[in-house]
């Protein structure tokens, strides 16, 4: 399928004129700069310059924010940044516990993974699934499940191994484990950096050649020293790739500081610009653009190191297709093995889950749990009794919905569209939609604040503006997810549906969308799982005239029960798990040919 | 396999066409330069020639996924591009068949549909209609039995004839194939080019067929066009590309050749010459006319057209030279042999070996010598 020599070289002219061809052409074609364009073609471009200008404009007015104040030329926000009493504590904090948790992730999800792909300890749908946990366990519900687990008194973990305890002898009033610690806090940021390591590490695995390791033992060296000095050091650019990813995500991941952080008194970035523009009055915008700047610069520098990793060329080649790396077999090691990718699940989705529907069928938290007398009664009036958390919840779903379908559909056409033309416009418009990608959601939510929460848009506490934002944030994902769905489908596909008499919309139809289905839907489902999960911008951007989930959840902590946080964190996780699963079967059902084939 | 004579209806008429691209520095290049030829029906023709010379542009422009920036093409005697009238008709609209290199089966569909979606797209067939069109079409090319099937479920040799079956099934006459052998393996790819030939010749469609390899071109061609660069430098029936090429460059791409620098002593009425070399004189025949006494020539000859005897010949176009190293092919036996600084290659039928180091004379007929400008 791939065609190297005939690639069009051909430019997309910049649109001087758009008007449309009543001459020698079809009714309804366009003429963009001196070439024809299917209205089909006009349609996708226009969405993507419109999806374009609603991805770099926020971000462009944060740049901007950062010099200008009042119409002049200042450092105001990086001056009001930097006179925050604890900047520097602020900044050490969050690199102290970003830099421990992806080191330590770095290491458990390389094992997994390896584990995972390359020797016999793999457990199929199980250990294959490590990835979606982020996805699925939203990290708000993660962390409250944990602080009900490991709370100094009332933690229910530390009840069960206090009562342990007792019985050898040894009482204890509180502990032994304290979740509000800096051992804590790390910890449960492991726990969602991990799959990103697990996710990049694999894909790497996968992709490099598995004769480099036989290779390897052909020349006398011990699995132990292949794994060291070759296959992990041929997944370098996965390894740069995840450390890039956990840095983005870990400056600006809100939920897990604002819950654990709290309560253990280490105060990180992301919760302080929050504070600064959400909880602050008057709202100290300035102070907050300039953090956004601290987190972006962090961002920028792993960025560059990941690029100069990349230049080096010292990475993995590609193999053939389908090469398949004979497993390792562990022998007495595989039971251990297996036991610790069990136990990595455990820890991050079961015992939580577990938590918080303990907490939420008793109603309220403590270690003497009366398990005959759990029930609904409490769970149903802490979430279907209460207004404002049934608002929220009918619009994060709808937000959601609206926002992952427009999303995806924006991001399925323009990829149509960048595959077809190469143009400068079309390329500019392209990178523009994926430029959110490289920037912290906490600072592009700033930037829609700064951007149109004022005249003349005066979006500010609509769930027009979060709308918005989700779809900015996110269609970087779909977009890429669109993308690898798009790329799959050759050009040959399309270029023999014309050659069989079909024009483009009958193409698009017949030939594309069947083909395009199962990854556009597993990216629409993604998207979803996201928004409705989503914190961070929320946080910024949400208030009591557009409550969504992610708000609502910040409102219970702050003044709410516990059992109230561990409810709403449940029904969060079952519309994520509920909508991403069916979502997917259905994907997996349009695309059965995909298993009646062979090759 | 000679194009036959008689008088034919003329299918694709292309004349003067260039296709331009704009090199990512901005240089233009010209993808295609002046290029024109005429297919009869039922005719075979072969664009040949090394990745980048321009082949596979021009099949797409012939099909009408390109656009060219000058010339004509008319298929079925219906203007399809003229630049200079601004004319472009649509791929849809153009009513002809082509294949892929990668055959492009659309892998969601079964074989029926696959091969139904052409007339489909016309709209003008009841479903009676279409399934009894695609029954004939997939029992033409010799698989009626699998229409429920999925192309991920077939081999090579069946996912080529549900392409062709797809590309003549609405009537077209005229099929372009695009490299369509080039991912298959060596042994496939024969038995699928031996096929193809065969349906060809026995359903008539007129065929444009483009590849880099010269021995697909040779069993598949009734003419081929071998291009250099954007131009077809030479295009006739496969025996006049091997045996009379017009140039060095066709001579080297089709087949294999040996060569001797020299320069013309005397042209003689007959289209023959004789020609100085460091390794004697030679009369070969003249590639061009306008080739006269004085000029700087390339003597050029086919491996299988040297006649190696122990005993000096009697005839006058002969060398003596040493036999370096022999390379056992099966069929036959591939010489090295040297004279001077000069070596070359003898292929002989390997029943009567030539011991190495064994000093002999090798004779080349004037007929099979052929000058041409260096």
């Amino acid at each position: 399928m791939q065609r190297s020599k005939g690639t069009p070289l051909t430019r997309v002219a910049f649109p001087r004129r758009m008007v449309p061809l009543p001459a020698s052409g079809r009714l309804g074609t366009f003429v963009i700069g001196r070439r024809r364009v299917s209205p089909f073609t006009a349609v996708g471009v226009a969405l993507g310059v419109l999806a374009a200008f609603l991805a770099v404009y926020p971000i462009a007015r944060v740049i901007v924010g950062l010099f200008v104040t009042d119409g002049r030329l200042s450092v105001a926000p990086l001056r009001d940044a930097y006179s925050i009493p604890d900047f520097w504590q602020l900044i050490g904090n969050t690199v102290a516990v970003v830099v421990a948790s992806s080191a330590l992730a770095l290491v458990m999800g390389s094992v997994l993974a390896w584990l995972n792909e390359r020797t016999d300890a793999r457990l199929g749908i199980v250990t294959d699934s490590l990835p979606m946990i982020p996805f699925l366990l939203p990290p708000i519900a993660g962390a409250v499940g944990w602080v009900l687990l490991l709370s100094p008194r009332a933690g229910l973990m530390n009840g069960v191994i206090r009562a342990a305890l007792d019985k050898v002898g040894v009482s204890l009033n509180e502990g032994p484990f304290n979740i509000f610690t800096w051992y804590g806090l790390i910890f449960v940021y492991l726990l969602y950096q991990v799959p990103y390591v697990f996710l990049m590490v694999s894909a790497g695995l996968r992709a490099s050649d598995p004769s480099l390791d036989e290779q390897s033992r052909v020349c006398g060296a011990s699995s132990w020293r292949t794994l060291w000095r070759v296959t992990f050091p041929a997944t370098r650019q996965s390894l740069g790739a995840a450390v890039l990813l956990m840095m983005w995500q870990g400056f600006s991941l809100f939920s897990v500081p604002v819950i654990i952080g709290t309560g253990a008194r280490i105060d990180v970035l992301s919760v302080r610009i929050v504070n600064l523009l959400s909880f602050s009055f008057p709202p100290r915008t300035g102070a907050a653009v300039g953090l956004s700047f601290v987190v972006v610069l962090f961002v920028g520098v792993t960025w560059l190191l990941q690029l100069r990793l990349l230049r080096s060329g010292r990475h993995a080649t590609i193999g053939g297709k389908g090469q398949r790396a004979v497993r390792l077999e562990l022998g007495r090691w595989k039971w251990p093995a297996r036991a610790l990718v069990l136990g990595y699940g455990a820890v991050a989705v079961v015992l939580p889950i577990v938590a918080l529907v303990v907490v939420a069928l008793n109603g309220y938290w403590t270690t003497n749990i009366n398990w005959g007398r759990l029930s609904f009664t409490a769970f149903r009036e802490s979430v279907f009794g209460d207004r404002l958390t049934l608002t929220s919840i009918k619009n994060s779903v709808s937000i959601s919905v609206l926002g992952a379908t427009i999303g995806m559909a924006v991001a399925a056409m323009v990829s149509l569209v960048v595959m077809r033309r190469r143009g400068r416009l079309v390329q500019a418009m392209d990178g523009a939609i994926k430029l959110p990608s490289v920037f912290p959601h906490l600072v592009i939510a700033v930037g829609f604040i700064l951007a149109f929460a004022g005249a003349p848009f005066k979006l500010g506490g609509t769930t027009v503006i979060l709308l918005l934002a989700y779809i900015s944030i996110y269609l970087p994902q779909g977009s890429v997810a669109a993308d690898s769905a798009v790329a799959q489908v050759g050009r040959e596909l399309s270029e023999a549906s014309h050659v069989s008499g079909a024009g483009g919309g009958r193409t698009f139809a017949r030939v594309f969308l069947p083909l395009i289905v199962p990854g556009v839907v597993a990216g629409w489902a993604f998207l979803f799982a996201h928004m409705a999960g989503d914190l961070t911008a929320s946080a910024v951007l949400a208030g009591t005239t557009n409550m969504v989930v992610g708000f609502r959840i910040l409102q219970v902590f702050d003044n709410g029960s516990y059992a109230q946080l561990a409810s709403l964190a449940l029904v969060l996780t079952a519309i994520t798990v509920v909508v991403v699963t069916l979502a997917l079967v259905l994907a997996q059902r349009r695309g059965r040919w995909r298993q009646r084939t062979t090759r | 396999m000679d194009s036959v004579a008689a008088p034919r209806r003329v299918v694709v008429s292309v004349r003067d066409i260039v296709k331009r691209f704009q090199r990512a520095g901005g240089s233009v290049t010209n993808a295609v330069d002046n290029v024109g030829f005429d297919l009869l029906a039922g005719e075979f023709l072969v664009l040949l020639g090394p990745s980048g010379c321009g082949k596979t542009t021009l099949l797409r422009t012939i099909a009408g996924l390109e656009r060219p920036d000058g010339g004509t093409i008319e298929i079925d005697g219906r203007l399809c591009d003229s630049s200079e009238n601004g004319v472009h008709v649509p791929t849809e609209r153009r009513r002809l068949g082509m294949i892929f290199q990668s055959y492009a089966l659309w892998p969601h569909m079964t074989v029926f549909d696959n091969v139904a979606y052409p007339l489909r797209s016309q709209r003008k067939h009841n479903k009676r209609d279409i399934a009894d069109r695609v029954e004939r079409v997939l029992t033409m090319v010799g698989i009626p039995e699998l229409t429920k099937q999925y192309p991920g479920q077939m081999s090579g040799g069946q996912q080529q004839r549900v392409a062709l079956a797809r590309a003549l099934v609405a009537g077209s006459d005229l099929v372009l194939f695009d490299e369509p052998l080039s991912n298959v393996d060596a042994r496939v790819r024969e038995q699928l080019r031996f096929e193809l030939a065969t349906m060809q010749r026995d359903l008539g469609f007129a065929a444009v067929y483009v590849t880099h390899d010269q021995s697909e071109a040779m069993g598949l061609a009734h003419r081929i066009a071998v291009m250099e660069s954007g131009k077809i430098v030479q295009i006739g029936s496969p025996r006049e590309i091997y045996d009379e090429a017009a140039s060095r460059y066709v001579a080297n791409f089709v087949g294999t050749s040996n060569e001797i620098r020299g320069r013309v002593q005397s042209v003689e009425p007959d289209g023959t010459a004789s020609v100085t070399t460091v390794i004697g004189t030679f009369v070969g025949t003249l590639s061009k006319p306008d080739i006269a006494a004085g000029d700087e020539v390339i003597l050029v000859w086919r491996p299988e057209d040297g006649e190696p005897s122990i005993e000096e010949p009697a005839s006058s176009n002969r060398f003596r030279a040493v036999v370096e190293a022999a390379l056992f092919l099966g069929s036959h036996t591939e010489y090295s042999i040297r004279v001077g600084e000069s070596r070359f290659r003898l292929w002989r039928a390997s029943r009567r070996q030539l011991s190495t180091d064994a000093e002999i004379w090798v004779t080349v007929d004037a007929a099979s010598m052929r000058i041409l400008r260096p």
